[in-house]
């Protein structure tokens, strides 16, 4: 009997073991999402959804999202009215000169995958303000659209500017350019922006900026060379002191073998044809 | 025996004691209800046929009118009295969404956003800031026809209210034709615009620019302002903070009418008949303003363009003078033969462009009188003025020796305004 009992009792357990816990639920987090961020969609929206989801799967915030930027400044949201125009350009004068040049896979597979557009400009403390930035290679952020007329030629270049800066990133950290390229220059410097322009172009580098890094130092000849175009970059080589003249062409003879060898692109085609682009907007 | 029975028996309660419970918690999931806030809000703002009558009230002060018709696809129509083209309506977008609160935010720019333009140049607020206002908001109180919202960022108020047929047929347009009524204020070329109702007169500071009113009044012998933010409505102002002393209680202008004949505004206040009127002198000097302006010494106050005359800023030209940045007002600069003096000194932007040189200045040395006026006797000039700057620099050193002096009227902490005494026809303003 003592037995019998505890053979029950043994049996009880095990039953209890096996049944107690066994329906294993998945773990039930929310299911909607907290923040749902969906409208209407309008004409904007279908366009952007035709010309930069489908064919580059690019997501292209133009309503204003307060988490996709920094909360200390105080930044102005995008006129609805600008947002095809500036889109149009980046398109013309970005995407379509690469994609002539390079085939029509290179920039579905290679771009940035989010464009935030802000109307007004980024003020920073210290009186400078910011037209762009980037983060990642995954997304650029444009300021100032709510100034943009395809017709004001100095604003789109400054805009584009920032785009071929970040693109040409991509395109390094993807495959690396040949590291002489980092030896051509000297005085690299984190505190770029305490030297003037002129000091930079003494030392071969075409921007202020691109003082501060053999990778910055690349993009902005990248960038530079695309939006200026032969004619405007030959005149800001001939501006510098004769004795820096030649390391932008050795710069520049690495940045057109580096298109050539790691991306077979003719860069000078591509520099003709983003020219083109520009002109005719 | 029955201790391992109930020992079983334990077990067992206790392993299948952690029974399957449905949800976290009883009724509806957090963000179930969150969403039917957001859903609730929307419907109301689209149920009103004729859209909602808006006051928004910028941190930065100020108050600006909105006629808002939000619709079904997320897009809303306005109008607002926030400039003259306002008038015409935009439509733009809209959406709610869950921020720390449920949230409504106009998400493109639309007249709203004026206001928070970091651009200087768009409503001349402050570089990176503007006016201190926001495009998002929170839902603060709710009842069908009232819904009020608060900033999230800078904590800007709007009031909705739900709009009838006739507000949306004329409620901009009739705030407009106040905000015109009030531009006639340009015409008074005096420094002082005098409040009159019935006994009791105030000084006034009308900012139209900025929608800021600020009485002057004396409390016994000391001499205190008030300033609060005004908006337009069809036939005047609304206070936002009522003002009360001497047993006026002031909210709103009603009727205002300009009377072009006599160069004044008729209206009324609280029923009773007023009138506003430019003035040669203020209701009621403060004596000891100007002496202790003076005595305050230590840093300079700014003018950016010299002396205003009969309503015209910057009279002399000064901002037009080759490196011309602002002068600068130096109470107690220095002692000359025993007098103490003051210094208005042209402050230049240096050759580099990046610091301000004090090149040159007048001085003079201040008499205060016993009715509270402050008069400058001209010592002489110091340090070398420009050929170019001779003729700005003596018009300027002959406004500021006008034998009848100035008063001192302090319009806020950092603000002041330095008056002729002569006719209140001249004055410079100051900041610091």
């Amino acid at each position: 009997m003592k037995k019998y009992l505890l053979n029950i009792g043994l049996l009880l357990l095990a039953a209890t073991f096996t049944t107690s816990c066994s329906d294993e639920e998945e773990v039930d987090i929310s299911h909607i999402d907290f923040t749902p961020d969906s409208w209407t969609p309008g004409a904007v929206d279908n366009w952007l959804l035709q010309n930069f989801v489908m064919p580059y799967n690019i997501e292209v915030k133009y309503r204003f999202d307060r988490n996709e930027l920094a909360l200390d400044r105080v930044l102005a949201p995008v006129r609805e009215d600008k947002v095809i125009p500036v889109m149009e350009t980046i398109k013309y004068t970005w995407i379509d000169p690469y994609e002539t040049e390079a085939g029509s896979s290179f920039i579905k597979r290679l771009s940035p995958k989010q464009f935030v557009l802000v109307g007004s400009a980024s003020y920073n403390n210290n009186g400078t303000i910011t037209l762009g930035t980037a983060e990642g290679g995954r997304k650029i952020v444009l300021f100032v659209i709510n100034n943009f007329a395809k017709t004001e030629k100095g604003e789109v270049r400054q805009m584009l500017h920032t785009i071929h800066h970040e693109f040409a990133h991509i395109l390094h950290q993807t495959i690396m350019y040949p590291q002489p390229y980092r030896n051509i220059s000297t005085g690299y410097t984190a505190s770029w922006n305490d030297y003037s322009l002129e000091e930079a172009l003494s030392r071969g580098f075409v921007t202020q900026y691109a003082r501060s890094s053999p990778d910055e130092d690349f993009v902005e000849m990248i960038s530079i060379m695309l939006i200026e175009g032969k004619v405007g970059f030959d005149a800001i080589v001939n501006s510098a002191p004769a004795e820096a003249q030649p390391l932008f062409r050795q710069k520049e003879q690495l940045v057109v073998q580096y298109f050539k060898d790691a991306w077979n692109i003719d860069f000078y085609s591509l520099q003709t044809k983003t020219q083109t682009a520009i002109n005719t907007l | 025996m029955k201790k391992i029975f109930l020992l079983c028996l334990l077990f067992t309660a206790a392993l299948t004691a952690c029974q399957k419970d449905e949800g976290p918690a009883p009724g509806e999931r957090p963000e179930e209800r969150l969403s039917a806030a957001l859903s609730a809000y929307k419907a109301q703002l689209i149920s009103s046929p004729f859209g909602w009558k808006a006051t928004l009230y910028p941190e930065g002060g100020g108050g600006y009118n909105f006629m808002f018709t939000f619709k079904e696809d997320d897009r809303v129509l306005m109008t607002s009295d926030i400039n003259a083209s306002a008038a015409t309506p935009m439509e733009t977008t809209y959406r709610l969404k869950t921020m720390q609160r449920p949230s409504l935010l106009f998400d493109t720019y639309s007249y709203l956003h004026i206001l928070s333009d970091p651009d200087p140049d768009v409503i001349g607020g402050d570089v990176g800031a503007g006016k201190y206002s926001d495009f998002e908001f929170s839902f603060t109180e709710v009842t069908p026809d009232v819904i009020t919202l608060t900033g999230n960022i800078m904590g800007s108020r709007m009031v909705l209210t739900r709009a009838t047929q006739a507000d949306a047929e004329s409620f901009i347009a009739g705030i407009t034709a106040s905000a015109q009524t009030f531009s006639n204020l340009s015409r008074f070329t005096s420094y002082f615009r005098r409040l009159t109702i019935g006994t009791n007169t105030f000084d006034l500071n009308l900012d139209l620019n900025n929608r800021i009113i600020t009485f002057m009044y004396f409390e016994g012998d000391v001499a205190r302002t008030f300033s609060t933010s005004f908006s337009y409505t069809a036939g005047g102002m609304l206070l936002q903070e009522p003002f009360a002393a001497a047993g006026v209680s002031i909210l709103s202008f009603d009727a205002v009418q300009y009377n072009a004949a006599g160069n004044l505004f008729n209206l009324t206040v609280g029923g009773a008949a007023a009138t506003i009127q430019e003035a040669a002198r203020p209701v009621r000097v403060d004596v000891q303003a100007a002496r202790n302006f003076h005595n305050a010494g230590s840093d300079y106050w700014a003018s950016p363009g010299g002396f205003t005359i009969n309503g015209v800023p910057d009279a002399h030209n000064l901002r037009a003078l080759p490196n011309f940045f602002q002068i600068g007002y130096w109470a107690k600069y220095d002692v000359f033969q025993n007098r103490e003096y003051d210094l208005l000194g042209f402050l230049l932007l240096n050759a580099a462009g990046n610091a301000l040189e004090l090149t040159y200045g007048i001085a003079a040395a201040p008499t205060f009188t016993s009715d509270g006026r402050i008069v400058y006797s001209v010592l002489g000039t110091l340090g070398t003025i420009p050929e170019s700057h001779r003729v700005a620099v003596t018009a300027t050193l002959q406004q500021w020796a006008d034998t009848q002096g100035y008063y001192l009227i302090r319009t806020s902490e950092t603000t002041a305004d330095l008056v002729s005494a002569r006719d209140g026809k001249a004055w410079l303003p100051l900041f610091r």
